[in-house]
């Protein structure tokens, strides 16, 4: 794909620049990082060399890896706020070090928060706001050139103690226009099988209170939601499977666009571009969409078409609970899609906020009700979390306005309305993710969920394997056993931080049955991929390398 | 549930049962952390460097074992 022919990327064709000195990018590399992917290409569709660093690499690394480079501009690209402080004394470690060319930023918290970003990181020179690719091609482009690189439109910058934000870049009006995305080398790999993500569209339609993606695409001018065409889409998949190998693919959409006649008619255009590009049966995939966007014809096709997992922000199972996390869907919406893709046989994820600003224990018993109906019958993994307050959401201003907002932006927090629920959520992190039961390393709830993919994808592209019935209900029974001792944790801890007792849960001996759960789990899954070896490892090697 | 661990049966690399690719980026650990109440922070954090420390101090403990035996094969 060239890049074209769109206004931004008309202008960026006749600019002037010096591509003779490169440019480093500094992210998280370990998830493919598609947002660092599209700016690079953007960069090298342009002339320029781009050296893409992981953050996670050692400091001295990333200092000579840029010292050799000697670039125009290091970009730093924050995922998360809470790792603001990192790069931090990554940029003070770089300075001090004697690297002195043009340090910008982007993402979500520098975007929303350009200010904060600033005190925060003395280093920088910029922020890059909002969709990156053209505003930092045209810094990068008059920086090449000793240009005035202040007037670029969609930065911030300082003017001696002044901050200065310039307009903002509308967003990109045509993907297509990108190129496609510098790929850095992704090796996980899911039953020997590569995996990696891509993207069909950007943007969301919706205004859930908790989520800064909406106030993201909607602070700048232009289109909030915008589709790649599907036979573009398509064909990057082809090119994925044939180039590199991938067979297992994510699609990374805010919110993959399938919801009303129109996105629906544009998702069935991708699946006769998916058939027409033979990848059925050769390529399975995954989406992240809305309860309300769950239709039961339409998914029925996606999953002849290769689609095996769906995630859903369901994140409530009250309807008060869907009202402050301003979801605009209902416990029944939940419900229903949940029972489509059951009916369907397509595997399910989903996240989940057991707390949220508006909690009450009454509430925590319907949301701990509702995950028993779901995932009740171990159909997938129970999983939930504590909403977090992230800079640029609505409910961070509210939660200040009302004088609830605590903590800071490495951590920030807020008071329930029932200060019992504090305690209670403090013994339920005791309780559950220091045991291993949701969260860490090897905790219970991702290895259950990664079983259960792996199962997904046996069942699609090995579906003969002999036992292959009876290691779904063996997975189903470990995972609704696991899943009941934990509603029966949270319900008891409920019952005795509203009465205000000392809860009687044995820390260690959740550890021991999370272990134990984990031994099983690991026990029946490799018995079963052991008996069937020859034939996954068969079917691996007729796969493309 | 078994009391007792079962053997865990051995299966190709290619096929191994390889759930980190859907953690978080970053060092999961410290992420976990973050997300603990404060008051919990310094107890959990205190406690994932005691086990940090731990696992060096066994490496360095086997590599002078390692040390020690290529001293007396050359010696």
């Amino acid at each position: 794909m060239q890049a074209g022919t769109g206004s931004g990327f008309e202008a960026a064709a006749v600019r002037e620049r010096d591509v003779s000195r490169s440019v480093v990018l500094v992210g998280f590399k370990r998830l493919g990082n598609l947002g660092l992917g599209y700016l690079a290409a953007t960069l090298e569709s342009h002339g320029y060399d781009v050296e893409v660093i992981d953050f996670e690499d050692r400091p001295e690394a990333i200092l000579a890896t840029i010292r050799a480079a000697d670039p125009l501009l290091v970009g730093f690209s924050l995922i998360f706020q809470f790792y603001i402080d990192r790069f931090e004394r990554l940029a003070a470690h770089l300075r001090a070090a004697g690297i002195d060319c043009h340090f910008t930023i982007g993402g979500h918290f520098p975007s929303l928060s350009p200010r904060p970003t600033l005190e925060l990181m003395p280093q920088l020179d910029s922020i890059v706001r909002f969709e990156g690719e053209l505003t930092l091609l045209e810094l990068v482009d008059r920086l090449s050139v000793g240009g005035e690189w202040r007037a670029v439109s969609g930065i911030v910058h300082r003017e001696g103690d002044r901050v200065v934000e310039n307009p903002d870049r509308p967003l990109l009006a045509d993907l297509d226009e990108l190129p496609l995305p510098h790929r850095v080398v992704d090796t996980r790999r899911i039953l020997g099988r590569a995996t990696t993500q891509l993207v069909a569209s950007r943007g969301c339609a919706r205004k859930c209170s908790f989520c800064s993606i909406h106030m993201f695409y909607r602070s700048a001018p232009g289109k909030v939601v915008r589709t790649r065409s599907p036979r573009a889409v398509a064909r990057e998949m082809r090119m994925l499977h044939d180039q590199l190998g991938v067979s297992i693919l994510l699609f990374q959409d805010d919110d993959f666009p399938i919801f009303g006649k129109a996105w629906q008619r544009w998702c069935r255009q991708l699946l006769d571009a998916i058939h027409d590009e033979d990848l059925v049966g050769r390529m399975l995939w995954k989406i992240n969409c809305r309860a309300d966007a769950v239709d039961r014809e339409l998914l029925s096709e996606m999953r002849d078409a290769g689609l095996y997992l769906v995630y859903m922000g369901l994140e409530s199972g009250s309807d008060a609970g869907l009202q402050t996390l301003h979801k605009q869907t209902t416990v029944e919406q939940n419900l229903r899609a949940v029972e489509i893709l059951k009916d369907l046989g397509i595997n399910f994820d989903f996240g989940f906020m057991m707390l949220d600003p508006s909690s009450t224990f009454a509430s925590v018993r319907e949301n701990v009700a509702f995950l028993q109906r779901i995932v009740g019958d171990g159909s997938a993994a129970a999983e939930f979390c504590r909403m977090i307050p992230y800079d640029g959401t609505p409910i961070k201003d509210q939660l200040a306005h009302s004088g609830r907002l605590r903590g800071d932006v490495l951590s920030p927090d807020y008071d329930f309305l029932d200060a019992r629920l504090e305690v209670f959520y403090q013994h339920v992190n005791e309780a559950l993710n220091l045991t291993g039961w949701i969260h860490g390393v090897r905790a219970l709830s991702p290895q259950l969920k990664f079983a259960w993919s792996e199962l997904a994808i046996m069942e699609r592209l090995t579906p003969d394997l002999p036992q292959l019935g009876r290691y779904r209900v063996t997975l189903q029974q470990i995972t609704a056993a696991s899943n009941a001792v934990l509603f029966d944790v949270v319900r008891e801890l409920a019952d005795t931080c509203e009465a205000e007792l000392d809860p009687a849960i044995d820390r260690d001996a959740l550890a021991l049955q999370a272990g134990q759960f984990v031994d099983e789990l690991l026990y029946e899954r490799n018995r079963f991929v052991a008996a069937n070896q020859d034939d996954l490892l068969r079917v691996l090697e007729a796969a493309p390398a | 549930m078994p009391q007792i661990p079962r053997p865990v049966q051995q299966v190709p690399s290619t096929l191994a049962f390889n759930p980190d690719w859907v953690s978080d980026p970053g060092p999961e650990i410290w992420q976990i952390v973050r997300n603990l109440d404060p008051r919990q922070q310094t107890i959990f954090a205190g406690k994932v460097l005691d086990a940090r420390i731990g696992v060096q101090q066994a490496q360095l403990d086997a590599l002078r074992k390692v040390q020690s035996a290529l001293d007396e094969v050359q010696h």
